[in-house]
């Protein structure tokens, strides 16, 4: 690497033998083991340099590379750059510089600190991205998320706090054999389940439920895989007044929380529960309308169908609501997240039916439906298109926005 | 939990879905089951499920319960419980990268070492070319044609999760032929004699000392 920056420093024409070389390189690294994830991050650092070395043509440029330069060397040393965040930003820097395309060149004032700030950016744009992979290819981008939130002007600082949460929390997760480590996590939540609860360890043992099937992500990125970030908050505030074997209770507590409904439910039902993919059976549909400008707008969602259950959840987020990317555009189906663990018990309301249907109504845009039999409306009341930040204190009044109505089929 | 309405016939098949990383097994099971797909990248930790429920004719369906397994090398100590008595497997690369045949073989070695079907021959297996939307293909079609005989499979196609190209047939076939083994094994098996299991376990281990 040294090499080829003196050369590229040297001269002009030598660039292009250092790319050459860089090519050879690339088809070598082709050759050996890991070469898919490495070459994903090489075209993307060749797609960055090229953005810089066609960038580079204006006096602002100058300016733009050496706040940059600055602020990569200025903080708590290169690894506290552990975020996509700074990615993204030395993204943007870039395109910005692509996008000004000012006449003159600083390549021909300062041939040699314009050379050098393309080698330096080639190499920390490497380095960004191998992180990068890194940390995508470890799970560890859903641990580092509520850090970098917390402190996103403050990288340093989120990966002050990453890296004395995992050793505490996660101790020896991501070694490269992790598997003795997680069984043993997952070893002591079983004899834990099996001590507080035995009527359930006993129903999910005989179904053959193990916590491999369901678990494993909830400890290894410490539920932040599994629950939105803003209930992480809550959750980890707890957590970090607990010791290292708090996440095991947090997780007997979910099952706590669950456990009317796993006793009453098959391997089937127990591990769709559990899952992160949307599951439509077609026996409920769910629809929702808009009824406050006095026109119906219907649109049918798929819905979870555990007719045995004696609680049903249904959840949808506004997020999705609004996204068209994950609206299939010929049946106008909207996805559903999984039903939620922790759930807030709101008001009962209920109409066109004898018989009362209780909804527990949480506090985040999120609609809790139990079923009855029958055909019945629920009127949603924190479904709101606007922040998605609904009111705590409408749940007991709400604003009736929407209207949905749950219909049984067959 | 049948008990309020009879169901006719109602079969259920465990489908495995492996292959390495970002090939598109979660886009391929999303497609399938609620025909949606999503740009954004979210990986699978361990295993996640979905549930699919087909109706093959008047009077039988079939739910397919749908296991996407985590494609990254740390999860592979866990595949051993993951295939526990599963009767077909989907095996998925991705098309635009180019090391993908070996892999392609660690995993259905991996696979049949640790899964059997229930009258012991090796699972059903279908190679799935995915991506196929995008232009660049390092691996031809004769290629595949050649491997995935020399490798046992019984079939394989290009699809495309983003497009839905093939997603719902190529589940078909592999269901079809699920259920005709599930028919013809469960014929012997209402004779109440076992003499019938020995020759599909030989068949299955002659097969796999081919693979290796």
């Amino acid at each position: 690497v040294f090499i080829f920056l003196l050369v590229a420093i040297a001269d002009k024409t030598y660039c292009i033998i250092l790319f050459f070389l860089f090519f050879i390189f690339l088809h070598f690294v082709k050759m050996s083991k890991h070469h898919s994830t490495f070459c994903i991050f090489i075209r993307q650092a060749l797609i960055f340099i090229y953005s810089i070395i066609a960038g580079v043509g204006g006096d602002n440029i100058e300016e733009t590379l050496c706040v940059s330069l600055w602020r990569y060397v200025n903080t708590a040393g290169l690894f506290s750059r552990l975020s996509i965040f700074s990615f993204a930003e030395l993204c943007n820097q870039t395109w910005f510089v692509w996008n000004l395309e000012v006449h003159g060149s600083i390549a021909s004032r300062r041939p040699v600190l314009c050379r050098f700030l393309v080698i330096f950016f080639f190499l920390l744009s490497i380095f960004i991205v191998g992180v990068l992979t890194f940390l995508l290819c470890h799970r560890l981008d859903s641990l580092c998320a509520p850090f970098l939130y917390l402190n996103f002007n403050n990288e340093a600082q989120a990966y002050a706090c990453l890296s004395s949460f995992i050793p505490k929390y996660l101790h020896n997760f991501f070694l490269k054999d992790n598997s003795s480590v997680i069984q043993e996590y997952l070893a002591k939540f079983s004899h834990l389940i099996a001590f507080h609860d035995p009527a359930l360890a006993n129903h999910l043992s005989g179904i053959n439920f193990i916590p491999e099937l369901f678990a494993i992500p909830w400890f290894l990125t410490m539920f932040s895989h599994v629950f939105p970030l803003h209930k992480i908050f809550h959750l980890w505030d707890k957590l970090l007044l607990g010791d290292a074997s708090f996440p095991l209770y947090v997780g007997l507590a979910i099952l706590q929380q669950l456990r009317d409904t796993l006793l009453s439910s098959g391997f089937n039902e127990c591990i769709l529960l559990f899952s992160d993919l949307p599951v439509p059976m077609l026996i409920f549909i769910l629809f929702i309308s808009q009824i406050t400008p006095q026109r119906k707008m219907s649109i049918p969602l798929l819905s979870y169908n555990f007719p045995h259950f004696s609680k049903m959840s249904i959840v949808f987020s506004l997020e999705m609501l609004g996204n068209s990317e994950t609206t299939s555009k010929e049946t106008n189906m909207l996805v559903i997240k999984p039903p939620p663990i922790f759930s807030g018990q709101g008001q009962v309301y209920s109409c066109g039916q004898t018989s009362p249907h209780t909804f527990f109504n949480s506090p985040h845009d999120h609609l809790y439906v139990v079923p009855g039999s029958g055909d019945y409306c629920l009127i949603a009341s924190s479904i709101t298109t606007g922040t998605g930040r609904s009111n705590y204190n409408t749940i007991n009044r709400p604003k009736f926005k929407h209207m949905i109505s749950l219909t049984s089929r067959g | 939990m049948n008990d309020t309405y009879p169901v006719p016939d109602e079969k259920l098949f465990k489908v495995l879905i492996v292959g390495d990383p970002t090939v598109g097994k979660t886009s391929f099971v999303q497609r399938y089951v609620q025909n949606t797909f999503r740009k954004d990248y979210k990986g699978t930790v361990g295993v996640d499920f979905a549930l699919k429920v087909v109706r093959t004719s008047e009077n039988q369906t079939v739910k397919l319960q749908l296991w996407d397994i985590a494609g990254q090398e740390r999860f592979t100590w866990m595949t051993r419980v993951y295939y526990k008595d599963s009767h077909g497997c989907i095996i998925m690369f991705d098309l635009g990268k180019d090391n993908s045949l070996e892999n392609i073989i660690k995993w259905k070695n991996d696979v049949d070492s640790k899964c059997k079907a229930p009258d012991g021959s090796p699972l059903p297996c279908i190679l799935l070319a995915n991506k196929c939307d995008l232009p660049d293909k390092q691996v031809t079609r004769e290629e595949l044609e050649s491997f995935h005989k020399q490798h046992n499979f019984i079939g394989w196609t290009e699809t495309s999760a983003k497009e839905g190209i093939m997603v719902n047939e190529s589940m078909k076939f592999l269901m079809e032929i699920m259920l005709r083994r599930e028919s013809n094994s469960t014929e012997p098996m209402s004779d109440s004699i076992r003499l019938d299991v020995p020759p599909p376990r030989t068949q299955g281990t002659g097969s796999q000392n081919e693979e290796n």
